[in-house]
């Protein structure tokens, strides 16, 4: 699941870059308005993770603009300000949570799993489709009730296909979704991952539509 | 003493004494009226007692005058023919002659009394008439009519002393009024007093609304600053916690190695933030409690200057002062220090590596100016004004993190001494000139 954090200050961004890394995230890093404005504006994440007090343009700012071009990304404030008014305008200017500094990583990464799964309309927090279940808290994978043991970019690809089971992804959205910026993209990557997934759980996990992308079915059996 | 009391004392004594003087000039008045008009009438009186002496000695009443009124019993007379024998006189008259004089006015002293007498010879000089009355009984009616003026004042004054301290009552009632919502008050509601005063306490509450109003808005100032500090505190405390648990996750040793040299700087952030907040709580405390005084802005230039020596060495800046001696200025040396130690501490923090810190102290106007600059980014125009403001962080400041009090601080110096503080491009367009002008 690939997040944006969008943080001005130098320490506290890496911070929560690396967290959410090692929460099974992929994570980018950008410090002001302007540059989350274009990155939101490529549709590639999951979830913004939004400071308020940004240079150049403020979180608000930001939010107001992307929910004007309709775009439905959960939005997860992060910020100092902790009154309720503060609250309240955030969420009503159209952020899904408000998480107030300091805070824990693991309760970051549970917001953001949370949003993103209300974002698929899924009220449990376990992906299932059939005899597949996926659980990005525990990050547990079960294939008729027997667990799995995936990689982390094998987990990511397989989430990337449950939270949209029976949609044809193409090969750079799974690109997407398994690599941050500045991270090198193998070539034939996302076949290799594919590979591994097919051998490990049944080889119709996945359906591979040539020249078009690949789909996950509907229901597993 | 109370206003109350005080109008009572002015309004009664004032009473009292006009009252008095009053009473006094009637008195001095209808004594000398009186007087005249009884005199008047022993003259009077003794000419008709003349003219009928004359006329028939046999018919006047030898014994005693009829009293028809109760002050016409006062006056006795006396008849002597030839001056020697008393043929005539009143009941109370005796046998002595009233006086020895025998014409006109006399006043004479008999029996214990004081007597005014009037003498007069009949046409033919056969008959002296003597007509006397006692001075006491004049002196009776003038205390008589002194009397009736003195019951009017025995009512008055107590009525309009209890009229006084019922009226001022009323009338002060507003301001006891007010000083009730006062006392009444929380220290933190200051909100203006409201209501109807009288004209002459409305100055007192205007005055005292526009310094609720002043003290509301450094108290708004003040929490705003408290909470925006607060605030600022938290993002490197996050910045710590968050660097803190990636450590602990982190999966080899050179990522942990790597978040807790970041939780370190993190750490360091908090503190700075926190000395610069001391060092603004210092700076309006100390322009409270010391009093201005001259002294030499070279001196406290070389001593900010050599504050910063360690800063300076590790990164290696060359750091210059040249200029005006002694400069003196007045003010607080102390907050100076302060001042061109904040800039100079910026001025290496964002020069390059190896950069040159010029510090120079020059005439301006009618003080000196210290004027610092440095090679390192500047400071676009468009955001200078917002870089005196305080927890403004300007971006892309190649990974410096300041506090965002550096020159808030250095400004609101500035001001307190009446100077200002301004920011200009560096010499030859290079860089950040920092320019502290102190009167």
């Amino acid at each position: 699941m690939r997040v944006l954090v969008v943080e001005d200050d130098a320490l506290l961004g890496d911070a929560i870059q690396a967290g959410l890394r090692q929460h099974g995230f992929v994570a980018d890093w950008v410090r002001d308005g302007a540059a989350a404005d274009r990155a939101i504006g490529d549709g590639a994440f999951a979830a913004v993770v939004l400071d308020l007090g940004l240079p150049r343009r403020n979180g608000l700012e930001v939010l107001a603009r992307l929910r004007a071009r309709k775009d439905a990304v959960p939005v997860l404030i992060l910020t100092a300000r902790d009154t309720v008014e503060d609250r309240i305008g955030g969420l009503d200017a159209g952020a899904d949570d408000y998480l107030v500094k300091p805070f824990d990583m693991g309760e970051l990464a549970a917001r953001l799993r949370a949003l993103s799964r209300r974002a698929a309309g899924s009220p449990s927090p376990a992906l299932r489709v059939g005899v597949l279940s996926l659980d990005p808290a525990t990050r547990e994978v079960r294939w008729r009730g027997e667990p799995c043991a995936l990689s982390r970019k094998e987990f990511a690809l397989l989430h990337a296909f449950m939270r949209r089971p029976g949609a044809v992804l193409t090969r750079a959205q799974l690109e997407e979704a398994l690599y941050g910026w500045g991270e090198e993209v193998e070539s034939n990557a996302v076949e290799v991952h594919l590979h591994h997934l097919r051998r490990k759980l049944d080889p119709g996990v996945v359906q591979t539509l040539r020249g078009v992308g690949y789909v996950m079915p509907r229901e597993l059996a | 003493m109370s206003v109350r009391g005080r109008l009572l004392a002015i309004l009664l004594g004032g009473l009292v004494v006009a009252w008095v003087a009053a009473a006094v000039a009637l008195a001095v008045k209808a004594d000398h009226e009186i007087e005249e008009v009884l005199d008047a009438q022993l003259a009077q009186k003794a000419a008709i007692l003349a003219l009928r002496a004359d006329d028939d000695e046999e018919a006047i009443d030898t014994e005693h005058a009829p009293a028809l009124h109760k002050y016409a019993k006062r006056l006795s007379f006396q008849v002597w023919k030839r001056g020697t024998r008393l043929v005539l006189h009143s009941a109370d008259a005796g046998g002595e002659r009233f006086s020895d004089e025998d014409s006109g006015f006399s006043t004479v002293d008999s029996g214990g009394r004081r007597w005014r007498v009037f003498s007069l010879w009949d046409g033919e000089r056969k008959y002296l008439v003597q007509v006397r009355d006692s001075l006491r009984d004049r002196d009776h009616l003038v205390l008589d009519i002194l009397a009736a003026l003195a019951w009017p004042l025995g009512v008055a004054l107590p009525a309009l002393a209890l009229l006084v301290w019922v009226s001022v009552g009323r009338s002060l009632r507003p301001l006891a009024r007010v000083g009730e919502e006062i006392a009444r008050r929380d220290p933190a509601y200051l909100e203006p007093i409201a209501g109807e005063v009288p004209a002459e306490i409305g100055p007192l509450v205007a005055r005292l609304n526009a310094l609720l109003a002043r003290v509301r808005s450094s108290l708004d100032g003040e929490r705003r600053f408290t909470s925006d500090a607060a605030h600022e505190l938290r993002t490197p405390l996050a910045a710590l916690r968050a660097q803190l648990q990636v450590a602990q996750g982190a999966g080899d040793a050179a990522s942990r190695d790597r978040a807790i040299a970041n939780a370190l700087l993190a750490g360091d952030r908090a503190t700075r933030l926190v000395e610069q907040l001391l060092t603004l709580a210092r700076v309006e405390q100390g322009a409270w409690k010391a009093a201005a005084a001259p002294f030499g802005l070279r001196q406290a230039a070389a001593e900010a200057i050599s504050q910063r020596a360690g800063a300076a060495a590790a990164k290696r800046a060359v750091v210059s002062l040249e200029g005006e001696e002694p400069a003196t200025v007045t003010g607080h040396e102390g907050l100076a220090v302060v001042a061109i130690g904040n800039l100079v501490d910026n001025a290496i923090r964002y020069g390059p590596e190896g950069g040159a810190v010029s510090v120079r102290i020059e005439r301006s106007g009618a003080g000196y100016a210290v004027r610092v600059a440095d090679e390192g980014p500047g400071i676009p125009a468009s955001r200078r004004e917002a870089a005196l403001r305080r927890f403004t962080r300007l971006e892309g400041a190649a990974g410096e993190e300041g506090s965002g009090l550096g020159l808030s601080i250095v400004s609101r110096i500035a001001e307190l001494h009446g100077g200002t503080l301004e920011l200009r491009d560096g010499p030859g367009g290079r860089g950040l000139e920092a320019i502290l002008r102190l009167a």
